[in-house]
């Protein structure tokens, strides 16, 4: 019987999945102290728990979690799949805004990630970053300019996708704007972090299932479900 | 003579969404003359499955039709651009007669492609996009041309692609001792392509030594089995695999070729 000579399954290679590097680069100052924070805290649990949930998802994306607020800037947690690293970590709202330094070191680890993958024979997607603020930046100017011209770049180079998130009356959406010249900031309805999250996690989704040539479309009326132009 | 098998099966993510096999594979001989062709189309190409049929089968007609054109040609430039209007030419004409029935433009047809002709001794092969082309020589399996994505995995070339001239790789030589050569989709090569070592799986060698062996019917049959089994379980994307080989016996390392009359 030929079948019995053919064709099994050890001879087959094991090619890693495709990743998708995301890196929420989160505004944890003083004034998101309360109910924002909370929420927050949950809308990132439930991130978690919903791509752990995809099949392709869960192989597929790697979070990272750049804070800004206490303890300055901090990289809470770097790349890493969810079943290396399952747990949401908890986030507290202290200190100051310095969005540039965050922006910068949330660019820095998704290029470090890149190379990681090239280096390795990892194939994967174009990264995303979601920049989520309800206040001002208050860091050093040069940074923040810096942040934004590198961020800028990269999206005229098609290199990034970013997801900049305005949080209640204070948000600066100048600068927001500033960091995505193509498309509009959007301003979170109230405090809708999960409904926010649940969307990303389904965009993650998609994009870990698309094959080449395939423009992954953003349900844009699905974000009118926590959001606001 | 050359014997050819191919197999194309649906993706889990276009069986789900109920998309048909963007996938397409085509073989023709025809005299002396043996050609392979295969075809990815895009996804976000609404009709490509209809512009990577039609690729495929144009290919397999021009090589019948004009190889020692080709191969004379000695600039490639000349060759690459003599193919690139004719590729597109074929799909204009498909989509005068799509237009009918559906709306539809030239960028709805796109797919990569791929293919080898062989005319006696002399092989053209030719690339756009992603997929792999390998060959089988001295027994061992060797990559003749690699996947052309670019930095994101979701990106590649295709054949409506402005820039489908800079990035067509195209090789002529002499057969030699070449055994056989095979042409596979993104799909495939996430289980018989190993990306990191740039190296086929020992699958590949399995398959080409079976075609040796057995009839089309029974080769096609059973690599259809395979994928559905086991190839297709591995990825979302459709898969697929054409190939030819020499009509040839493997004895202790060596190999004698027969002609096809002797085998009947």
């Amino acid at each position: 019987m030929i079948e019995q000579n053919l064709l099994r399954i050890e001879d087959l290679v094991n090619n890693p999945t495709p990743r998708i590097a995301v890196c929420l680069c989160l505004d944890t100052s003083y004034s998101m102290r309360g109910n924002r924070i909370k929420e927050l805290n949950e809308g990132v649990k439930l991130f978690y728990e919903a791509i752990k949930e995809d099949e392709m998802a869960f192989y597929s994306a790697e979070i990272s979690i750049v804070t800004f607020g206490k303890n300055g800037v901090e990289c809470l947690v770097d790349f890493a799949s969810l079943e290396l690293q399952p747990d949401a970590p908890i986030l507290k709202a202290e200190g100051m805004t310095p969005m540039g330094e965050a922006v910068n070191l949330a660019l820095d680890l998704l290029e470090n990630r890149k190379k990681e993958y090239s280096d390795k024979g990892v194939d994967y997607y174009q990264p995303w970053l979601v920049l989520m603020t309800d206040g001002e930046p208050n860091g050093s100017a040069i940074e923040l300019s810096r942040s934004v011209n590198r961020t800028v770049d990269l999206l005229d180079k098609k290199k990034l996708t970013i997801f900049p998130i305005g949080i209640g009356a204070d948000a600066d959406m100048n600068i927001l704007k500033k960091y995505s010249p193509h498309r509009q900031p959007l301003k979170l309805q109230g405090v809708k972090f999960k409904e926010f999250f649940a969307w990303l996690s389904n965009s993650v989704s998609k994009v870990s299932q698309s094959t080449p040539g395939e423009n992954v479309k953003l349900d844009v009326e699905a974000i009118s479900g926590w959001a606001t132009l | 003579m050359w014997k050819t098998a191919k197999c194309e099966v649906q993706g889990r993510g276009h069986e789900k969404q109920d998309i048909p096999c963007q996938d397409k594979t085509f073989y023709i001989q025809e005299g002396d003359t043996t050609v392979i062709a295969l075809a990815d189309g895009a996804g976000s190409a609404r009709l490509s499955e209809h512009g990577a049929d039609r690729v495929t089968r144009f290919i397999g007609e021009e090589f019948i039709e004009n190889f020692n054109l080709y191969f004379e040609q000695s600039d490639g430039a000349i060759v690459k651009q003599d193919l690139r209007n004719k590729i597109v030419g074929t799909l204009e004409q498909l989509r005068e007669q799509l237009i009918l029935e559906v709306d539809c433009k030239i960028e709805d047809l796109a797919s990569t492609l791929l293919f080898v002709a062989v005319k006696d001794n002399n092989f053209i092969i030719g690339h756009i996009g992603d997929g792999v082309i390998g060959y089988l020589k001295n027994d061992d399996m060797k990559i003749a041309s690699e996947p052309q994505n670019g930095e994101f995995v979701n990106s590649t070339i295709f054949t409506t692609s402005p820039d489908f001239i800079n990035n067509f790789n195209l090789i002529k030589g002499e057969v030699g001792e070449i055994q056989g050569f095979v042409l596979m989709s993104d799909g495939s090569e996430t289980s018989l392509y190993n990306k990191k070592e740039k190296q086929l799986s020992p699958m590949v060698n399995k398959i080409m030594n079976l075609a040796i062996e057995n009839s089309q019917d029974k080769l096609e049959k059973l690599l259809d089995d395979t994928f559905q089994s086991m190839i297709k379980p591995r990825t979302l994307d459709d898969c697929s695999i054409v190939f030819m080989t020499k009509n040839i016996i493997f004895e202790t390392g060596s190999y004698t070729e027969l002609h096809l009359q002797e085998q009947i």
